[in-house]
């Protein structure tokens, strides 16, 4: 038979469950004097972003730009007195490993809200969790139209979506460049990335009234697209889109090369990167490049402080900032503003609904002259989108640019 | 008209021929070993990467010119060729099959670790001494590098079957993949065997590794190419060498044939399942591959 436990024992045991249970329930005790993730001294902020993943290169530099932005705010007193506390998780550009991390930082860091969670359909994973769990996504770090149309409560979105680049590609060829009844041909991945240019490029080849656009696709993880440049030339394309990462969008290039094919070449936002240029060589003379950010090199205040705060925060790391610093860099530190002003204008009694309110009034924000102009409303949580068309100058690594911003309108 | 449309094929056939080779190398990497140990390699992937990412280290880091820097790797490879055999493998002699795999799995990861830990998940730029101008080949453009990997093959295939008919290694490997027993009893050194098809396999790797990287750019992610080794051998027959580098090669081809012609038809995607798709075809026809051994257990 079972020894009876005597009182002593029963003592200590509920000792510990009491102490178990009052420590669990501790952050509660403190959390119900406010929102979570809010104290009153600081405002805790989760970053999911690809470290060490396919497309690392931009998501350190995204995590980085965050975390030395708020670095620098909360050295000038933060917001509203209170210091931002940035906790960065990895996800390897993985959707499954994205809604770990998030779980975790809701529930272990208990975050007030997730800020530019890397990639478009690891964010698209999170939508779920992140409407169960009525924690903002403050500002997403994708542009696919899939992230705010239709329009969700707690997700906002910053920059030129891939359907508005398109279109607007094709208003330049058409406008700018006066072509003449051209056949336009996509390079793509096979993905909603790659879907939402083909939309807007057919969107705008049926407005003009232009052929229907020939599209290529390509597999993440594939070796090698020589048969897909094969196909885009037999069709004989004036231009080329290219919605390619790096290494796919170099590599057709160089392939397009060796075949002595040379239509013009015009790339989206995600081949703005110098390295693009490096590694193309002359294979990315004469390539057009669309580019929604400003770029390190141009004389705008904004950029400036920016370079400033990044050599303060991580020495040489991002130097020289024309060569090492990125569009995706860019984009972390505009979604660091978004948030910033956001949290200020939702005032010292902060909430998350607050904050969802407070970036609804946002009219024709000038994030320091980094892009253009954000707009949210109660019915849009994302901003139209503002392009313009650079060209490449391989010789003195920079990209020019050739018009000025242009809004798009669909 | 007609004469373009002759060229676009023959072009697809020779852009399927370099990948083709490629493939061929991984899957000689695999058959070595298979072969020999019986053992089914998953890390031979990891081992084309990492061996590149040696060369790449070597040229970047200290500076080593190209051809000496490809022999340092070669020799490398072969050290950790053996190593894997002696360290690794040896221990798991007598252990169940599915534990040996789950073994190479391991390797695989900690190859792929390592890399990203010192060198990060980039995608760099490879150093080779090839020029970028293409060659014209009867009308049809080839870099230097994609002849020279094409080449290479095709003297490795030679090689190979130079070394299985007539060398006394080559035979001693045979006499094991056919029956390790009787090898023993006849007075190989099985274990020498053993040792020598990982060495082999590795710096077999290792070469393919820089091509691949030299071609395609060098990143972690390159490592999934080892995919391809499957339907390769199978297609090939998962016994032979010649098989299975034949095998790589019909499945680069097919891949490219079906990109070009059938990607408007059904998407991208057909580039990538058709290798698996005449894989099926294949094995309905002949089980054990092109050049496989029918092998026939009397109970």
């Amino acid at each position: 038979m079972r020894k009876k436990m005597n009182r002593r024992t029963f003592l200590k045991y509920s000792a510990a469950a009491s102490a178990t249970a009052a420590i669990s329930g501790f952050p509660t005790i403190l959390r119900s004097q406010g929102e979570i993730g809010v104290t009153s001294d600081s405002i805790k902020i989760g970053v999911i972003s690809d470290l060490t993943g396919p497309t690392a290169i931009a998501g350190i530099g995204m995590a980085d730009a965050i975390r030395g932005y708020f670095n620098d705010l909360n050295e000038k007193g933060g917001i509203h007195g209170r210091k931002v506390v940035v906790i960065v998780e990895d996800s390897k550009y993985s959707p499954t490993l994205t809604v770990a991390a998030a779980k975790k930082l809701i529930s272990k860091d208990e975050v007030f809200a997730l800020v530019s969670p890397w990639g478009t359909e690891p964010t698209e994973a999170l939508l779920p969790l992140v409407a169960e769990q009525k924690i903002p996504i403050a500002p997403a770090c994708s542009l696919a139209t899939s992230i705010y149309e239709p329009m969700k409560k707690y997700v906002f979105a910053v920059g030129t979506d891939y359907v508005d680049q398109s279109l607007f590609i094709v208003e330049y060829i058409m406008k700018d460049l006066k072509a003449q009844k051209p056949k336009i041909a996509l390079f793509c991945q096979d993905d909603d990335w790659g879907r939402d240019h083909l939309k807007g490029l057919n969107l705008a080849a049926k407005k003009y009234n232009l052929d229907p656009v020939v599209m290529e696709s390509y597999k993440y993880d594939a070796v090698e697209f020589k048969s897909q440049v094969i196909n885009l030339m037999k069709v004989k394309p004036d231009f080329v889109i290219l919605a390619a990462g790096l290494r796919s969008g170099v590599l057709f290039l160089k392939e397009a090369q060796k075949l002595k094919w040379n239509p013009t070449f015009i790339g989206t936002n995600t081949l703005g990167f110098l390295k693009t240029l490096e590694m193309a060589g002359d294979a990315g003379e004469g390539l057009l490049v669309l580019n929604i950010f400003a770029m390190p090199d141009e004389d705008i205040p904004g950029v400036k402080r920016m370079i400033e705060v990044t050599k303060k925060n991580f020495g040489d790391k991002w130097m020289p900032a024309n060569e090492k610093i990125h569009p995706y860099y860019i984009y972390g530190w505009i979604n660091a503003i978004v948030f910033a002003e956001g949290a200020k204008r939702a005032g010292k009694n902060l909430t998350r609904e607050g904050l969802i309110n407070a970036l609804e009034t946002l009219r024709n924000f000038d994030p320091e002259g980094l892009m253009g102009p954000i707009t949210y409303t109660s019915a849009s949580h994302g901003s139209p989108g503002y392009v313009r068309m650079t060209k490449s100058d391989v010789a003195n690594k920079r990209f020019i640019p050739l018009t000025g911003w242009k809004s798009v309108s669909r | 008209m007609e004469n373009e449309s002759l060229r676009i094929l023959f072009q697809l056939i020779l852009s399927g021929f370099i990948v083709g080779s490629l493939y061929a190398l991984i899957a000689l990497g695999f058959v070595l070993i298979y072969k020999a140990t019986d053992i089914i390699n998953f890390a031979l992937g990891e081992l084309m990467m990492f061996g590149a990412y040696i060369c790449y280290g070597l040229i970047t880091e200290f500076k080593v010119p190209f051809l000496p820097a490809f022999l340092l790797t070669l020799v490398f490879s072969a050290i950790l060729g053996i190593l894997i055999e002696m360290l690794v493998l040896r221990p798991m002699v007598g252990e169940p099959i599915f534990s040996v795999i789950m073994i190479t799995i391991g390797l695989a990861t900690l190859f792929r670790s390592i890399v990203g830990l010192i060198w990060g998940h980039d995608v760099y730029h490879f150093p080779t001494p090839f020029s970028e101008t293409p060659i014209d080949l009867f009308g049809l453009s080839i870099f230097p590098i994609e002849l020279t990997t094409s080449v290479t093959v095709l003297g490795l295939v030679i090689l190979f079957f130079l070394f299985f008919r007539y060398s006394h290694m080559g035979i001693a490997m045979r006499a094991t993949a056919f029956n390790q027993k009787y090898a023993l009893l006849m007075g190989i050194n099985v274990r020498k065997v053993f040792s020598i098809a990982w060495l082999l396999s590795t710096v077999v790797a290792s070469i393919g590794g820089i091509f691949l990287a030299g071609m395609f750019f060098i990143h972690t992610n390159m490592s999934f190419i080892g995919l391809k080794v499957f339907p390769a051998v199978v297609l090939g027959g998962i016994d032979s060498i010649a098989g299975a580098m034949l095998g790589g090669l019909i499945i680069g081809i097919v891949e490219n044939l079906a990109g070009g012609y059938l990607s408007q038809l059904f998407g991208s995607g057909i580039k990538e399942l058709s290798a698996f798709f005449i894989l099926v075809i294949v094995l309905m026809i002949k089980p054990y591959g092109l050049f496989g051994k029918k092998e026939v257990i009397r109970v």
